[in-house]
Formats: structure tokens, sequence, C-alpha cells
């Protein structure tokens, strides 16, 4: 059991082959681990933004690909685990008009904190 | 009050009668049972959508709603019913407006984004031996949700943070968050408590408290042990009797004002305090950074097992509280 969340180096080496019950969440989707090594099996890990070897074989992990909206991640963003989205990124819902006395004077944008529809 | 039965393996006439006519999905037992009522669940049950507690409620006349979570003989033993959601939908459980519900043995993992979510206007909710874990996000939340309590719950391995509350007065006993991506416990309203529970390892801190109460906690081996967070309220942010171990940052992060500190034990922190605003500290002990507070006189109270970092204090000096002698267990599973 361990957090190797955000790193793609210095992973826990697979014992017989099975690597299981660690976190290994990465901030930017499809983010390679484990790359080069062949006959591995997951088990009970957190696969979230992870692509693993394709002969690897995957059990009771979470495989989900999100992308994360720097705008509501900052300290993320800060220490580098991803990107600086652009003002109308995907994650952007509605843009609120500011107004005073009818007049448009600034703009708001709502962003979602993620967007699951990553493929 | 009725008795009923949750089994996803059930054959017969899936009424929630008995074992054998269990209904097959927790989604029925949360739509049938009513104030006072028992539902019993074992096994598994892999879900397309959120199980949605949000039609009936306990009552303080009736009682709470207890679903509570057995093993395949059908015996409460702490084996817990598992929500597998198979990395394909939203949260796991959720509720909205329902309250005074009781959930005894539980897991979720594998949802896409919350493993439990503690929904708006709900209040007066309590966990026990509930886990969530490989989830997407928060593996728990209590989002507005008010008088949450949890005892001895688990998060870990979640890809945000483990527990996060909005809501006031939730309280976390004897809980663990460890290996989350983000912060093991958000307390993010007032009047929040965690008492001897432990962060481990989560990326970027163990406890965030906004105007919370830490009691005898174990932070270890994060980033900052401990943050509090600035805030307007006159509420003051406590930490008392806590061990603070083995962060890269510091053990303390001090940005609430005020903040009261008092018979903690540091060890191995890069710092022990920062960001020391007002700040009224009581006798700590261990650390060796001079412009710290910890350089007080050693009180010879706290926990004082130097070289065992698996949180057993281990420690024999008769002369201190049994309590602080007791080796604190961890509900790592």
């Amino acid at each position: 059991m361990g957090n190797y969340s955000f790193k793609t180096a210095g992973l826990p080496e697979p014992v017989n082959g099975i690597v299981e019950g660690h976190n290994f969440t990465q901030g930017v989707p499809h983010t390679t681990i484990y790359e080069g090594q062949t006959g591995l099996t997951f088990r009970n890990c957190n696969l979230l933004n992870c692509d693993v070897p394709a002969d690897s074989i995957i059990d009771s992990c979470l495989r989900s690909q999100v992308s994360f909206c720097s705008h509501l991640h900052e300290p993320w963003l800060t220490v580098g685990y991803i990107s600086a989205c652009i003002t109308s990124c995907s994650h952007l819902t509605v843009t609120d008009m500011v107004t005073i006395d009818g007049v448009a004077i600034d703009t708001n944008p709502n962003y979602t904190y993620e967007d699951t529809g990553v493929a | 009050m009725t008795t009923r039965y949750v089994d996803p393996s059930a054959s017969g006439d899936n009424d929630g009668t008995s074992w054998i006519n269990a209904y097959e999905t927790l989604q029925q037992g949360a739509d049938n049972a009513v104030a006072g009522d028992i539902v019993y669940c074992r096994g598994t049950e892999t879900t397309a959508a959120v199980v949605d507690f949000d039609t009936n409620s306990g009552t303080n006349a009736g009682g709470f709603i207890k679903f509570i979570g057995c093993n395949a003989a059908g015996n409460v033993d702490g084996t817990r019913y598992i929500i597998d959601c198979n990395s394909g939908h939203w949260n796991g459980i959720t509720h909205t407006n329902t309250s005074t519900v009781w959930l005894e043995n539980f897991a979720v993992y594998r949802s896409a984004h919350t493993g439990i979510a503690n929904g708006g206007d709900s209040y007066g909710w309590v966990f026990i031996n509930c886990a969530a874990y490989n989830c997407g996000e928060y593996g728990w939340t209590g989002s507005w949700s008010l008088s949450s309590t949890l005892i001895r719950c688990l998060v870990y391995s979640n890809s945000w943070g483990g527990f996060a509350s909005f809501g006031a007065n939730t309280r976390w006993y004897f809980c663990c968050a460890r290996d989350n991506s983000d912060v093991g416990f958000s307390s993010l309203a007032t009047s929040q408590t965690v008492i001897g529970c432990i962060g481990h390892n989560n990326t970027n801190g163990n406890f965030s408290l906004t105007s919370g109460h830490c009691f005898q906690c174990v932070s270890d081996g994060t980033s900052i042990g401990i943050t509090t967070i600035a805030n307007t309220s006159l509420s003051a942010s406590f930490v008392l009797g806590s061990r603070i171990t083995n962060n890269s940052t510091a053990g303390f992060n001090c940005n609430s004002e005020p903040f009261v500190s008092g018979w903690c034990y540091f060890e191995d922190n890069a710092d022990n305090h920062t960001n020391d605003t007002i700040h009224y500290v009581i006798n700590e002990e261990g650390g060796t950074t001079a412009s710290n507070k910890e350089d007080q006189a050693d009180t010879g109270e706290g926990y004082v097992d130097k070289g065992n970092h698996d949180f057993s204090t281990d420690y024999t000096d008769a002369t201190d509280p049994t309590l602080r002698r007791t080796a604190i267990t961890i509900p790592w599973t």
C-alpha cells in the first residue's frame, strides 16, 4: 500500500509480477507508468489517468481518465501536477455577465473541477 | 420497526423480507426502509448508477434507519457490504435532504468521483466502519450537510482528498485517511472535530482545519502535517495531544487566528511550526529547530516513542497517563 500520486519514476517493484494496492493517480490523462515492462498485473490500484503496458492484467482498479481544471486545482498547477488551462477551457460551464445598472462591466467564468469525458 | 435484507445474490422474491428474499440492490433498501428499520446487507454490488438516499429519513421519535453490512453468513462481524462502481459512474453513494440514517460496515470503491457523497441539506448521518478507496475524487464528502458523525472510517488511495466536509459539526472519531492524492482530512466549516484520527502519507497534507479541533491525532509522512486556515470566525483552531512526525515541509502551518496547540509531540519534521500568527502554545516537545516554540521545557508528556514510526507508542514509563501508553490501532484495511 502506498501513495505514488503524480510520480512516474521510483514506483514500487512488482512482486511476482503483481502491483497491488497503490495509488498511482496522475494529473494529466494517459500518463504512462511502468513503461517498457511486460507481464504485469495491477490489482486494487488507483490508475486514474494512467496508461499501463498493453499486456497488463487489470483487476479491480479505477481506470478513469480525467482532465482536471487548473482554475480550480490551483495548488496542483503550482507544483506542476497539471498544466494551465486557457480561460475558455473545456471545463468552462457558463460565463456570467457582471452588470451594474444594466451595463456589463465584466465577465465571470464558472468551471467544473474536472472533465470525465476524456477518451 | 421492520428488519429488511439486501443481497445481490438473492434469488427469491426480492421483497427484502429475508435473506432468501432479499432486495438485490442497496437502492431498493434505501427506497423502502423507514424510521426505525434495520436493513442488513451482505455481498458485493456492482452498480451502474449512484445509490441515492433521497427518499426516507429517520426521526427522533422513530429512530435511525440503520443499514448494516454483514458477512456471508449474515452475521455482523465488521465485514463490509461493498459497492463496486467499476470506474463507470460519478458518486458511489449520495444522499440529499435526508437525515438520521446510519451506515455501518460499508465500502465504496472505483467511483469516478466521490465514494460517499454526503449531500446537501442532510443532517445527522452516522457512518461506522465505512471505507472509500480508489475513487476519482474524494473518498467521503459532506457538502453542506450538518452534524455528520464518522467512527472508525477509512479513506485511502483516492485521487483527490480523503475526507472533506463543508458542513458544520462534522465529527471524526478514530478515522484514518492515508495515501490520498491531496489532503487527508479537510475541515472546511466551523466546529468540526477530529479525535484519535490518523493522517498518513497524503500528498498535500494530512489535516486542514478551519476553526477545527484536533485531539490526540497522528499526522505522519506528508508535506504539512496540520494546516490551520485563516478565517473570520472567533472560534479558535485547537490541536492538542497529537503526534506530528515525518512531514517534509512543516508539522504545523499556522495561518489562523487564533490557534492553540499543546501537549503535542514532534519528530523529524523539516520544521515544526511555520507561519505563526496569533498562536497560543502549551508545552510541547520534540524537534530540534531552535526558532520554534517546541523548545520550551520538555514536559515528559505527549507521544514519546521516538524510534517507532508505526504509531504504536510502546511507552513504558508508568508515571505517564495510561492513555498515552496505549497503542493506537490503525484501521489500515
